[in-house]
């Protein structure tokens, strides 16, 4: 887990606001300068909770998403630009978090989670991540983290519905007792405003930050599921399964 | 008895709807609930919950209040209660 760093003037000067929370305070904040974060793709999801872990002051970010800026992307993913249109994503999300907080080290990966690179990127990190909008990199990232032992924070969005839930791998489902086959009917295209997978984001933002800093309480055995139709927001309990092959094994 | 099923993501789609109320007999348990879904929307809906031998697919999630329930699992619903029939979602 991570180290305590201790802070400068300048990094108190920028997270005094911060370091008010009680539970948090100077350790909440000397740990999180001293942690680094996998986020798995920096879209209308990930892009959000890199910007706000990046403000937060995580002393390491891993940013991994392949591809090109489009059109299509800058009604929600923050960290594009429209002067990056045809360029590559992970650059322009780089300098954003880069221009938002100069004091951090950002790393650019311009790749989405494969079996070729799933166990280094999460070796590298304390706690990642899951913003892919593809099943099949969330089910990667998931058992490579179990694997690790590293908690995995979930975030996911359909139209106006999103959900949230933290992996601590043995304390709770893992992603595959959820959903133990790739939902047939699940398609890389949805519908999205940004303000929905930023509120996911935000949440799960803040769901790494407590597991880096150890306050508050995790979405480990939960799933927090919204609507922001109707405003409803519900804390589901939701069950290991004892036959899951990626987590399985694991003593509660 | 009078039970509220509620619909997350494509459910509601498939549904038409964000949630609506059966009738049915005192004492049904979730598998009952949902072959009322499948029965009332026998289009895309009833094929996204059930595969062809009538069993709910993996990747759909039930719950009973704020708990989550197996398909196979013995429940026998109160009259009122509140079922969600969640659909796999993955956006980012
Ligand atoms: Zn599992």
């Amino acid at each position: 887990m991570a180290q305590r760093v201790a802070l400068t003037a300048a990094d108190r000067a920028r997270y005094e606001w911060q370091m008010w929370t009680p539970e948090f305070g100077d350790a909440g904040q000397e740990t999180l300068k001293g942690s680094s974060v996998l986020v798995s793709r920096c879209g209308g999801l990930g892009g959000v909770v890199a910007y706000e872990l990046a403000a937060a002051g995580i002393g390491r970010l891993v940013i991994a998403h392949a591809g090109n800026v489009k059109p299509s992307d800058l009604n929600r993913q923050l960290l594009m630009t429209t002067d990056w249109l045809g360029k590559p994503r992970v650059e322009s999300a780089c300098r954003r978090l880069n221009e938002l907080n100069p004091d951090i080290t950002v790393v650019g990966e311009a790749a989405n989670i494969t079996e070729e690179n799933a166990a280094r990127l999460v070796g590298d990190v304390d706690v990642v991540v899951s913003a892919a909008p593809l099943f099949c990199e969330r089910f990667l990232l998931n058992r490579e983290a179990v694997r690790q032992g590293k908690i995995m924070v979930d975030a996911a969005m359909y139209d106006t519905f999103a959900t949230v839930t933290t992996v601590v791998p043995g304390q709770g489902p893992c992603l595959s007792c959820l959903y133990p086959e790739n939902p047939p009917a699940w398609k890389r295209e949805f519908p999205v405003f940004g303000a929905t997978s930023g509120t996911a984001a935000c949440i799960a933002a803040m769901e790494a930050i407590k597991a880096i800093a150890g306050f508050g309480r995790l979405l480990a055995g939960e799933l927090l599921v919204f609507d922001l139709a109707n405003l409803s927001f519900r804390k589901m309990k939701v069950k290991r399964n004892p036959a899951c092959p990626v987590c399985g094994h694991l003593r509660g | 008895m009078k039970i509220n099923v509620d619909y997350v993501a494509q459910f509601k789609d498939a549904a038409g709807c964000a949630g609506e109320t059966f009738n049915l007999t005192d004492g049904a348990g979730i598998q009952e609930v949902v072959r009322a879904v499948a029965t009332a929307h026998a289009g895309r809906l009833a094929e996204l919950l059930l595969d062809a031998a009538g069993v709910l697919r993996s990747s759909a999630l039930l719950f009973v209040g704020d708990d989550q329930v197996e398909w196979d699992e013995a429940c026998s619903l109160r009259d009122g209660a509140t079922v969600t029939l969640m659909a796999p979602l993955a956006g980012g």
